[in-house]
């Protein structure tokens, strides 16, 4: 009889050793927590120097049947704000500028919408707003329909001076829109 | 007199450093649109499941923005079929229209195919979601937004990959109970062994009388 009373004791040690040690190993838990920043889509702006005026839309004036037109201009409407391009050896000025509103750099993406008519072929210029001795866009590379990675980057709060140039079709009297879009990759 | 006029003069001066210091301010205005996340890659999921992720875009700009969300293949020769997985999302809802300080909430929905194996899909590596690793993505979402009635869109590339996991054991959710419960299951083994050794040595017993 003694001997199974010291039997089911030992049991119930052993029974109470392991609950108290799952106890134990429960009883490790921590709280940890961290955030990120936000993310922020570049914006295109007006073309003088730190503008803040949002461009909505580009528009190239009226030219000749197959003529390259440059001037085209911005609705920036801020204080001020010059909105026609200019092509020059040394007072060049850009469209509109691109304003990286995120924490971080971003590698500038950029591409175009079909034109309905009018247009057979976009050209574009991505440089430091400083730099103002852009005198032609004929030999820069061609907008496509895919947006893809310009090989440019805009640091965080920087600017990047947009120059953009086309060639209109040879059929005469025709009009035609497009879209242009610029995206960034962190 | 001169102290006047060496007032006048400090004051000028403390004047123009602070005009000097507004230039070297760098800006911070935020005029588009934010997205709560940079990435998402090394999504889990099993073959023939559904992963749903939540993403939050919030309106920065002073004027309304419409746009739309769509999926996009970087294609990079030598790339095999494990690269393009745009076929496997979709983010709703698509369109959007969102104004200064509107929040907006998509789900983004990424359908495993049943055949896929197990492995990373979408991407050449778990790290290409880190900041800099653009060469190791090839799948995205991207949105993006223009002044409502502008032709002038703007928006974020953000890559998207999935880790498919292998199909799951058909003994899993034994192994999964025994896991749980082996406390509980070691505890019982042991009563169950001694009253084995009990129930032997009272036969013994039983038979040498």
């Amino acid at each position: 009889m003694k001997k199974k009373i010291l039997f089911l004791a030992g049991v119930l040690v052993l029974t109470a050793t392991l609950i108290v040690s799952v106890t134990v190993l429960a009883s490790n838990v921590s709280n940890q927590a961290a955030s990120s920043n936000k993310a922020t889509s570049i914006t295109i702006v007006g073309k003088t120097a730190t503008s803040t005026a949002v461009v909505g839309t580009i528009t190239f004036p009226a030219g000749a049947p197959s003529a390259v037109v440059s001037n085209p201009s911005s609705n920036a409407t801020g204080e001020n704000e010059a909105t026609v391009q200019v092509l020059h050896a040394t007072t060049s000025e850009p469209v509109a500028q691109l304003l990286n509103g995120s924490a971080g750099t971003l590698k500038v993406w950029i591409g175009r919408g079909a034109w309905t008519t009018a247009v057979t072929s976009e050209r574009y210029k991505l440089i430091a707003p400083a730099t103002t001795t852009v005198a032609s866009l004929t030999s820069e590379t061609e907008l496509t329909e895919t947006s893809t990675d310009s090989g440019s980057t805009i640091a965080a709060s920087a600017y990047l001076a947009l120059y953009l140039e086309v060639t209109l079709s040879a059929e005469a009297g025709k009009s035609g829109t497009s879209t242009l879009t610029v995206l960034g990759e962190t | 007199m001169t102290k006047i006029i060496n007032k006048v003069h400090c004051r000028s001066a403390v004047l123009f450093v602070l005009l000097l210091g507004l230039l070297f301010i760098p800006v911070s205005a935020t005029l588009a649109t934010s997205v709560d996340r940079t990435s998402l890659c090394n999504l889990e999921g099993l073959p023939g499941k559904t992963v749903d992720m939540e993403i939050t875009l919030e309106g920065t700009s002073p004027e309304e923005r419409a746009g739309f969300w769509y999926t996009h293949y970087k294609e990079v020769e030598g790339d095999d079929d494990r690269m393009d997985i745009t076929s496997w999302i979709t983010i709703e809802p698509k369109d959007y229209a969102i104004k200064q300080g509107e929040i907006k909430v998509f789900t983004v929905k990424v359908k495993i195919p049943k055949d896929a194996g197990p492995g990373l899909w979408g991407a050449t590596s778990e790290e290409a979601g880190k900041e800099g690793h653009s060469s190791e993505r090839r799948t995205y979402i991207i949105f993006k937004d223009a002044v409502t009635g502008g032709n002038v869109y703007s928006g974020l590339l953000l890559p998207i990959s999935v880790k498919v996991l292998p199909s799951p054991n058909p003994l899993a959710p034994v192994i999964n109970f025994v896991k749980q419960n082996i406390m509980t299951i070691a505890l019982i083994t042991v009563i169950i062994v001694l009253l084995a050794i009990l129930l032997l040595r009272r036969r013994k017993r039983v038979s040498k009388r």
